[in-house]
């Protein structure tokens, strides 16, 4: 009986346990299932944030391609305008060629027959009929000197350019030479730096300078003592050169016309000119990738600078 | 007395041809000068045709030769002359009012003898067109005929 009661006590122990373990399983059956349906769960989110974020690749890739068909557009769009700019530069040109060289054929006429004019019948001509056909030919003469810059405008756009590693200062002293031959009776006091070198093309640049240095000579010449400096700034990626003088300036509310084809600060009785000598500069220092600029005050002298690009390889 | 030698003067425009003898007149050049329009009238001139089927047989000592001219242009006119055995050696002076690279380029490539851009002013004209008269038709000695 005893063996029975224990036994029995045994078989309840152990169905408690039994119980116990059970209800552990149990409980570790309902945590893996709410566990699993966690994951489930999280899965699902997971597949559903796949399957957004695939479609948002996708949308994304659609758009690449559009922006790239796009920018294949615009750089054939800029490849076409840069061809279309190539043509329309080289009519301008060839036009302004051919009206200047047009324009002269009229001009020698004008110029021939009011010579011939003068020259056989000078003594039946009265002498205000002499200073009509003078002026005639005053001003036909100034037209050509128009016409002769008007062609070399054009002739220094479209001149191919033939850049060498070149040295400023004897390009400086080549026009200087011309100058100075040309003004021996001024009084002209020469500042100039030591300058570098500079890769440029040699005729195109000799212009530039032939240019700026009888600007500088010319607006000084009613100065008893005329001082003209040549600067140059070193600067990271360009050199940058400036013709000071203490002449007679301009107002600044016209810098922006000044470097313009044709434009002038000064009356031509003042001081000649046809007004293309700074257009031409600009346009040199332009093709040659540089800025051009100038500081001035009216009475108070003129500073021009121009800058052109270090060369890359060095 | 120096002998007086045939110029053939191509220019189409008439004022042009009046101040070219004008100035040709001003240096003394007494020089027989014969003027034609445009480049088909000097290549008739040249090969006696046309109008100028009757003159007398022979070259001139020089051709003056615009280059703009109607119907004909002076390059083709210079083309033909160099490719023409009667006519290769006749020096020719191209004198226009262009200075275009190309024009110069291709006169010279044809073999033009002289290139002379008409100046603006009249004085200087008739100086250009003394030196060239002087030169070509009296200095210059001329290539033997019908030798080639």
């Amino acid at each position: 009986m005893k063996n029975q009661d224990n036994s029995k006590g045994l078989l309840i122990i152990e169905l408690q346990e039994l119980q116990q373990k059970y209800n552990s399983l149990e409980g570790l059956f309902n945590k893996v299932v709410t566990e699993s349906e966690l994951v489930a769960n999280k899965l699902i989110i997971a597949n559903k944030e796949l399957t957004y974020q695939n479609k948002e690749k996708e949308k994304r890739a659609a758009e690449l391609i559009i922006a790239n068909k796009e920018l294949v557009f615009q750089n054939e769009e800029k490849e076409k305008r840069a061809a279309e700019l190539i043509i329309a530069n080289k009519e301008l040109e060839a036009f302004s060629y051919s009206v200047s060289h047009d324009l002269r054929a009229p001009l020698r006429h004008i110029n021939g027959y009011v010579d011939l004019l003068l020259g056989r019948f000078s003594d039946s001509l009265p002498d205000k009929a002499k200073y009509y056909l003078n002026n005639v030919a005053d001003s036909s003469r100034q037209m050509g000197t128009l016409i002769d810059n008007l062609l070399q405008f054009s002739r220094t756009g479209r001149q191919e350019m033939r850049l060498a590693y070149l040295d400023m200062n004897i390009i400086v002293l080549e026009v200087l030479e011309t100058i100075n031959l040309d003004n021996h009776e001024r009084n002209i006091q020469w500042q100039i730096d030591k300058l570098p070198h500079v890769y440029c093309d040699h005729a195109l640049m000799r212009l530039v300078w032939t240019n700026l240095l009888s600007n500088a000579v010319k607006f000084t010449s009613t100065r008893e003592k005329a001082i003209i400096e040549i600067n140059v700034l070193d600067e990271k990626e360009e050199f940058v050169f400036a013709i000071h003088d203490n002449g007679v300036g301009f107002d600044m509310q016209y810098a922006q016309k000044l470097f313009g084809v044709f434009q002038r600060m000064h009356p031509s009785d003042e001081f000649e000119g046809t007004g293309i000598g700074l257009a031409n500069v600009h346009n040199i220092i332009l093709r040659h990738g540089g800025r051009t600029w100038a500081q001035a005050e009216l009475d108070k002298g003129a500073s021009f600078y121009f800058s052109i690009p270090k060369n890359k390889e060095d | 007395m120096v002998e007086l030698r045939t110029i053939l003067l191509a220019e189409d425009n008439r004022k042009d041809v009046e101040l070219t003898l004008e100035a040709m007149a001003e240096n003394n050049l007494a020089n027989l000068i014969i003027v034609v329009k445009d480049g088909v009238e000097a290549l008739e001139y040249l090969r006696c045709q046309g109008k100028f089927k009757l003159r007398k047989a022979g070259n001139p000592a020089l051709v003056l030769l615009d280059i703009k001219m109607p119907r004909m242009d002076g390059i083709e006119v210079l083309r033909n002359i160099r490719s023409d055995n009667a006519f290769k050696r006749i020096p020719v002076v191209v004198l226009t009012s262009s200075r275009e690279e190309n024009d110069l380029i291709n006169t010279y490539d044809l073999g033009v003898n002289a290139y002379v851009v008409k100046p603006v002013d009249f004085k200087q004209f008739i100086e250009a067109v003394k030196q060239i008269g002087s030169f070509w038709a009296v200095l210059n000695e001329l290539p033997p005929e019908k030798s080639f």
